[in-house]
């Protein structure tokens, strides 16, 4: 099948492309012929199906299953504060339909999993990561190697990114790299540990030039090697990455022959922040309250970081960095109830569990953290 | 001394550092030493036989280190080594 022709219009508007010996009227054909699914509509789909869609993909497909929220627009550059609460992935068609109208939008609003992955991907030549979660990544890498795409993918963390290209014949895949996922919770998220705006921006562009050049068949791509990025440093360094031949989905002796239940695989649910089971240690807000309330002799300590304490704290608190704990546990009195708080109650469990370890008999921490304390008990205090 | 760059995702058990000095002639004997100035960290990347987990890598000039064998991979005084661990966010 031939390539569809450009009208004058298509002409005019990506001239800067077809100026490029590399891309000429040639790959500017290829880019309006390809199909790409973006999963994920947030810091990593924005700047991805932006410069997609104005590079001139003909058909982009965006799935995503959450709203925007107010804490999305520091780096999520698709949505604007007319758009809190709005389906991501509808308001996201709309804005690359504006944006430009000679390309195909179809915006997925609902999760991407394993019993519609394949339903949603087909008819798509290119799959790239815009997703903020391990189960989707392997679910993204399976079903690429399966079906015979590439997959673009791109992650981020703080300042630190991660581009690569899983699903090309004869080169790793994301299960060669990473064969197993790390334990739940070990890995926080960005919502849980903070992400500089900007970077999901540079991460996005990367995967998005990646594209591109994947359409087009031009450059190196990163196909068999890992770019990291650190923002603090400023450094972009590359790693050699090998398939390996005894990987369970592109090896040669393949185990894996159809898509699984990757929030099984990975222990996490996805849209949920990571939650320790409960431990006898647990102390809910109002049961922290009604103790406070009733001057009950207790020691609070808070074992965030010092920025932390900055946007929130409670009145009367012991300050002890969780990584700090041990060294410093001589400053805690033996014979008072200690009750440990974070932001969300991860770090404080860890605490109360060290802290009885080491010979604290009576040690609780606050269910749900400092935020929960503020949703439930004090709304004056502000939720990060 | 060789170096470990330690990626935000660690740094929490380092005190915040994200550059690590280790002693050793070979992969295991910097990996022991890490693992005993640094125990907190070592929990994060390590199995109890100290082996790396899948899900973090080292890597030498590009180049990741063997797995296998570690007491045969040597480590000179001026190698600088990156570790790599999944992130999940986007």
């Amino acid at each position: 099948m031939g390539l569809p022709p450009l009208s004058s219009d298509e002409i005019a508007r990506y001239s800067r492309h077809l100026l490029l010996p590399q891309v000429g009227m040639r790959g500017q054909q290829q880019l309006k012929s390809a199909s790409v699914l973006i999963v994920g509509a947030g810091g990593l789909g924005s700047p991805i199906a932006m410069y997609l869609a104005a590079a001139g993909v003909g058909r982009i497909g965006l799935v995503d299953y959450d709203r925007v929220d107010v804490s999305n627009l520091q780096r999520q550059v698709l949505y604007t504060e007319n758009d809190l609460q709005a389906p991501k992935a509808e308001i996201a068609a709309k804005r690359l339909s504006a944006a430009n109208s000679h390309i195909r939008v179809d915006g997925i609003t609902g999760q991407f999993n394993s019993s519609n992955a394949m339903e949603i991907a087909r008819g798509y030549d290119i799959l790239v990561d815009g997703t903020d979660n391990l189960p989707t990544r392997y679910l993204l890498n399976d079903l690429a190697v399966l079906t015979n795409r590439p997959y673009v993918y791109g992650s981020i963390f703080r300042f630190e990114g991660q581009v690569s290209i899983f699903g090309m014949p004869d080169r790793p895949c994301y299960r060669c790299l990473f064969p197993e996922p790390p334990p739940p919770g070990a890995i926080p998220s960005c919502a849980s540990a903070g992400v500089m705006g900007v970077l999901p921006g540079i991460i996005g562009s990367i995967q998005a030039a990646e594209v591109i050049k994947l359409i087009t068949g031009i450059g190196e791509l990163l196909a068999g090697r890992l770019l990291l990025f650190d923002a603090l440093e400023m450094r972009l360094d590359s790693v050699r990455i090998g398939k390996k031949a005894g990987c369970p989905v592109c090896g040669t002796a393949p185990t894996i022959r159809a898509l699984q239940d990757y929030e099984a695989w990975c222990g996490s649910r996805i849209g949920q922040e990571f939650k320790l089971p409960p431990t006898p240690f647990d102390i809910s807000p109002l049961a922290l309250s009604k103790l406070l309330t009733e001057k009950m002799p207790v020691v609070l300590l808070d074992v965030r970081e010092e920025f932390e304490r900055q946007i929130s704290t409670l009145t009367g608190s012991v300050h002890i960095p969780l990584p700090e704990l041990l060294e410093r546990i001589g400053e805690l009195p033996v014979d008072r109830k200690i009750i440990a708080y974070c932001r969300n109650g991860i770090r404080s469990q860890e605490a109360a569990r060290l802290l009885q370890l080491h010979g604290h008999s009576d040690v609780r921490h606050l269910e749900g953290g400092i935020n929960a304390w503020a949703a439930i008990v004090d709304p004056s205090i502000p939720v990060y | 001394m060789a170096t470990i760059k330690i990626p935000q995702v660690f740094q929490l058990y380092t005190g915040g550092s994200a550059l690590l000095t280790v002693e050793g002639a070979t992969l295991t004997a910097v990996l022991r030493d890490l693992a005993q100035r640094y125990p907190e960290l070592a929990t994060h990347l390590m199995n109890r036989t100290g082996k790396l987990h899948q899900y973090v890598h080292l890597f030498r000039k590009g180049e990741e280190l063997p797995r296998v064998e570690a007491d045969q991979v040597l480590i000179s005084q001026d190698d600088d080594l990156v570790l790599v661990p999944g992130i999940a966010g986007g």
